[in-house]
């Protein structure tokens, strides 16, 4: 007996069954794909979310030790806890910030990130920071006015950053208002 | 041949203050009981660790590593070769090397 099969009979058989199973098979890859598809924009979504909130975080805690050098260094009978919060709250957003700036690589701007926290280090806690002799400071004055500008600074970084890798949608940026 | 200082360890976990009296765990103390003895025993590098404490004054520091210059007439360049700073929240390093630099043009003009 010959083992070769007889290709009239066979070819149709094949095509009857690519034909039967095509449409069960393009459903599956489909759903697949689509299911892939969103876990990957699901996850896009996770982390611009995630990082929406850690630039939120990080304004918060900067706009606390803003508060906190106010009422430190405007009145030197502020003392020993204030100045407690003041470093932990400074470290906080030193490792915000090393955070940040890793999530959103940002090598660029890096030298800038660091130049705007030295600066930030420097007008809270440097001076007559935890000295005996310290003397009350205006709210006006350069240090405190250091403190708030390399705030915004660094916070603007951070924000032009971000509208770099998620921009806004188109209609909102055409958006003018008046 | 190098030397080991841990801030943290071999001084205080929680360093505060500029001179002596604004505390026990002062950048004056920290420099005139550590650091120059230190610098002045032998030429060995100075390895000094920062990790370990609970974040620095910029008082603190500059009073330490910048008093180095104001008070002992190190200059940069000295320093830069006998001092290793090992802080892994990198910031800190900076701000030293910041204040030996400003302060050696300031009192050395260099």
């Amino acid at each position: 007996m010959s083992s070769a099969v007889n290709p009239d009979c066979s070819l149709p058989f094949i095509f009857e069954i690519i034909r039967l199973t095509l449409p069960s098979v393009v459903v599956v890859f489909g759903w697949f794909f689509v299911a892939r598809l969103q876990r990957s924009s699901a996850a896009k979504q996770e982390t611009r979310k995630d990082r929406r909130d850690a630039i939120t975080r990080l304004n918060i805690d900067l706009r606390d030790l803003r508060n906190k050098c106010i009422e430190y260094y405007t009145d030197s009978m502020n003392g020993a806890i204030l100045a407690t919060q003041i470093k932990v709250i400074t470290e906080d957003i030193r490792r915000q910030t090393d955070i940040l700036a890793n999530n959103l690589s940002i090598p660029a701007d890096g030298d800038q990130i660091d130049e705007c926290l030295i600066e930030i280090i420097n007008a809270a806690t440097g001076n007559e920071f935890e000295t005996k002799n310290r003397k009350p400071l205006e709210s006006s004055d350069p240090q405190l006015l250091s403190l708030f500008n390399h705030s915004a600074k660094l916070l603007m970084i951070f924000e032009d950053s971000f509208a770099r890798i998620y921009p806004p949608p188109k209609n909102e940026r055409d958006f003018k208002p008046g | 041949m190098t030397d080991h200082l841990s801030i943290a360890k071999d001084f205080s976990e929680f360093p505060a203050g500029r001179e002596r009296k604004d505390g026990p765990y002062s950048g004056e103390r920290f420099r005139e009981e550590l650091l120059v003895p230190l610098l002045r025993k032998n030429d060995n590098v100075l390895e000094i660790d920062f990790d370990g404490t609970m974040g620095f004054g910029s008082s603190f520091l500059e009073e330490a590593f910048g008093g180095l210059v104001r008070n002992h007439k190190m200059g940069y360049d000295r320093l830069k070769n006998h001092i290793r700073i090992h802080d892994t929240r990198r910031i800190y390093e900076k701000l030293v090397w910041k204040y030996i630099k400003e302060e050696s043009k300031r009192v050395l003009g260099s």
